[in-house]
């Protein structure tokens, strides 16, 4: 177990150092706290990316409206609803009935279309409104919108595959 | 581990951190790097909170249940982490701050979540929460 890191060294005598370095296979152990850790960075940069290029457009020429920030909230709507579903409802077959998979698979969809149609929105955006008129610097902010809902969705998956992999590792434990 | 003199050094990198961000500050007359010690300040609460949310460990088997807590603890700490480093790279693309104040706050902020790591790994009494 991690916890037991810094007492450790009355156990290993190969250890030079007085700090106890991590090895990989603690990393292999905190994998889910890695995951959640990474997923959250993601995120934040995603949204920072997002801030910067409002607080430019806002300094320099108005151009970013209202229409610019709802891929972002749909992206995040999306990761919320599919992040908050439980994973094994997804397979629960005639158990609990074949309505709760269905409903589950159904928010799922939810969640995803959601996800996939912010970022589409914002390559829509990005294209409609800044690569087309032709205006120079104006790209920089459609290009931080579709970064911004890429890490939204990419944090996503780092979300959903550290929790999925835990759940198996405790099933083979189990 | 946990004696004397890593209680001083740990103040006194504490204290070169805020000295850091508070020049960062002062020598180009913005306040506005201030906010990261803020987010520093704020960032292992969530963890800390979630983390005694998230029931006993002893029901070991039993505790993928209780884990969204722990996950959203974490999850809100790193997001505290990546706004700290960020706030001042806008501030600084905006040109309300200089760069090379954005490059003192940043690791102003840096030195002084480490030393709050570092206390509450050294002086735990159950866990490593953060």
């Amino acid at each position: 177990m991690p916890r037991n890191n810094y007492y450790s060294s009355d156990y290993d005598n190969r250890r030079i150092c007085l700090f106890p370095f991590p090895s990989f296979t603690q990393f292999i152990e905190r994998k889910r706290d890695l995951g959640v850790y990474v997923s959250g960075c993601l995120f934040a940069l995603g949204w920072w990316f997002f801030i910067d290029a409002v607080v430019l457009s806002s300094s320099t020429d108005n151009v970013m409206g209202f229409e610019d920030w709802i891929c972002g909230i749909s992206s995040t709507l999306g990761m919320l609803i599919v992040n908050s579903i439980d994973k094994t409802r997804l397979t629960t077959d005639s158990f609990y009935g074949n309505s709760v998979a269905t409903k589950a698979r159904f928010l799922l969809f939810l969640g995803f279309a959601l996800m996939a149609g912010g970022l589409a929105g914002s390559v829509t955006i990005l294209i409609l409104k800044h690569v087309v008129p032709e205006v120079g610097p104006n790209l920089n902010f459609g290009i931080e919108e579709v970064v911004q809902n890429v890490a939204i969705m990419l944090s996503s998956v780092v979300l959903w595959i550290a929790q999925n992999s835990e759940s198996e590792y405790n099933y083979n434990y189990l | 581990m946990a004696g004397l003199k890593s209680i001083i050094a740990l103040a006194f990198v504490l204290a070169c951190g805020f000295l850091l961000v508070i020049l960062s500050g002062a020598l180009y007359q913005t306040w506005w790097t201030l906010f990261v010690v803020a987010t520093y300040v704020l960032a292992p609460l969530p963890n800390f909170i979630f983390s005694k949310c998230s029931g006993n460990d002893d029901y070991y088997l039993s505790s993928n249940t209780n884990n969204g807590f722990k996950d959203f603890g974490q999850f809100l700490t790193s997001i505290f982490i990546v706004t700290g480093v960020c706030l001042p790279v806008v501030l600084a693309h905006a040109s309300v701050i200089s760069v090379p104040a954005m490059f003192m706050s940043i690791g102003g902020g840096a030195l002084v979540y480490s030393t709050i790591i570092a206390y509450s790994t050294f002086f735990a009494n159950e866990g490593d929460d953060f």
